[in-house]
Parts: C-alpha cells; structure tokens; sequence
C-alpha cells in the first residue's frame, strides 16, 4: 500500500469515525429531550 | 484495500433495483401519507438500498441482524406499504434481492417498558449503542458515508414519528 492510498483511507476512516459519533451524539441528546417533553410536571 | 461508495456505486445499484411495479408502490403510498411524488420516490429509493442492504447482511452471514429504529420510521413505512402489495414485493425480492427479506416487528412481550434498577438501564444502554453503533458502520461501508447521514440525520428530522402521524391521512 503506498502512502497516498494510507493517507487517504486514514482521512476517510476519521471521516467515518466524526459522523458515526456525531449520530450516536446526537441520538443521546433527542432521546434526553423526549423524555424531557413527556415528563409531567407536578 | 478500503473501498469507499461512491455516488455512482449508489447510482449503479438504484438502477439494478429499479422495478416497473414502484409507480404502484408509489400511488399506495401517497395514498396513505400526504407527501409528494418527490419525496414518495425518494422514501422508495431508501427503502429498496435498505432491503438490498439487509439482504446482503443475511447473505454475508453477519453475527447481526439490521433493526429499524426511530431514525428509519419512514423507511419502516415505506416497507410495510411496499409489502402490501404481496405481488410486487415477491417479486422484487426474487429477482432484485435473490432472497426474500421478512419484516419481523418486535413482540410486544420483547418491548423494554423499565428498569429495575439504574445499573440495569444503563447496560440496555450501552448495548444498544454498542448495536447501532455497528449497524452504522455496516450502512457507511456497504452504502457511504451520504446514506449513513440522511437514514439518521435528515429523515429523522424531516420525517419524525409526530410528523409522519401528520402526514396519514
């Protein structure tokens, strides 16, 4: 594997690795906000 | 060698799956939701990359199935529209999938109502992530990184489970 090829497929692996995070993120923070939405207040 | 997906490879595969039967499909579904052709098409168009992906899944012989959650709610009815027509999505499967991909919904008895303790919430939590998790690195590398981002960003803020009750008609 040459170094242009290493360097790219390292560029993508971070790019995949900033979207699955930002996903898993941000499912955290609506899934916090619905519960948020339905509590009943007293 | 890492391959990545690209539009074309995309392109490639919606045209290998394109079936003369989605007008049918189509006309159904705007029947039953308030969307336009526009957006019938292009809920159609995810919904047949998300079959051919989980037929892939079970032909690859993955330790893992693919599940439908909250994001995917308007593929999930894309589907059940899609398999109504008992006919077409035989059809689509035989020729296009070469494997019949069944919808299996939860069982209400499977359905998590509680926790008994916070402990125990917080292990259902973490594998669920651990499980999503590893369903969306499968959709990145099998479809891109484009996909991966309107399943779980776009149409989950387009098509919500409140907007999509809207849109029944």
């Amino acid at each position: 594997m040459n170094t242009t090829t290493q360097k790219n497929n390292s560029k993508v692996n971070t790019e995949k690795e900033q979207l699955l995070k930002r996903i898993l993120e941000n499912k955290k923070v609506n899934a916090h906000q619905l519960c948020e939405a339905n509590c009943v207040s007293n | 060698m890492f391959q990545s997906i690209s539009a074309k490879s995309n392109e490639n595969l919606l045209k290998a799956l394109d079936s003369n039967e989605d007008h049918i499909i189509l006309e159904g579904f705007m029947e039953r939701y308030s969307v336009n052709r526009e957006d019938a098409e292009e809920i159609l168009k995810e919904t047949k990359k998300w079959l051919w992906l989980a037929s892939e899944n079970i032909k690859e012989k993955k330790g893992f199935r693919l599940f439908i959650d909250g994001s995917l709610l308007i593929i999930d009815e894309m589907w059940h529209n899609f398999i109504l027509h008992t006919r077409a999505y035989q059809k689509f499967c035989n020729e296009k999938l070469n494997l019949f991909v069944h919808h299996e919904p939860t069982p209400a008895s499977e359905k998590i109502i509680g926790f008994d303790s916070e402990e125990e919430k917080q292990k259902f939590q973490k594998h669920q992530e651990e499980k999503l998790s590893q369903q969306l690195s499968y959709i990145y590398d099998k479809l891109g990184a484009e996909t991966v981002s309107k399943w779980y960003e776009e149409f989950p803020e387009k098509f919500s489970e409140k907007k999509i009750q809207a849109l029944k008609r």
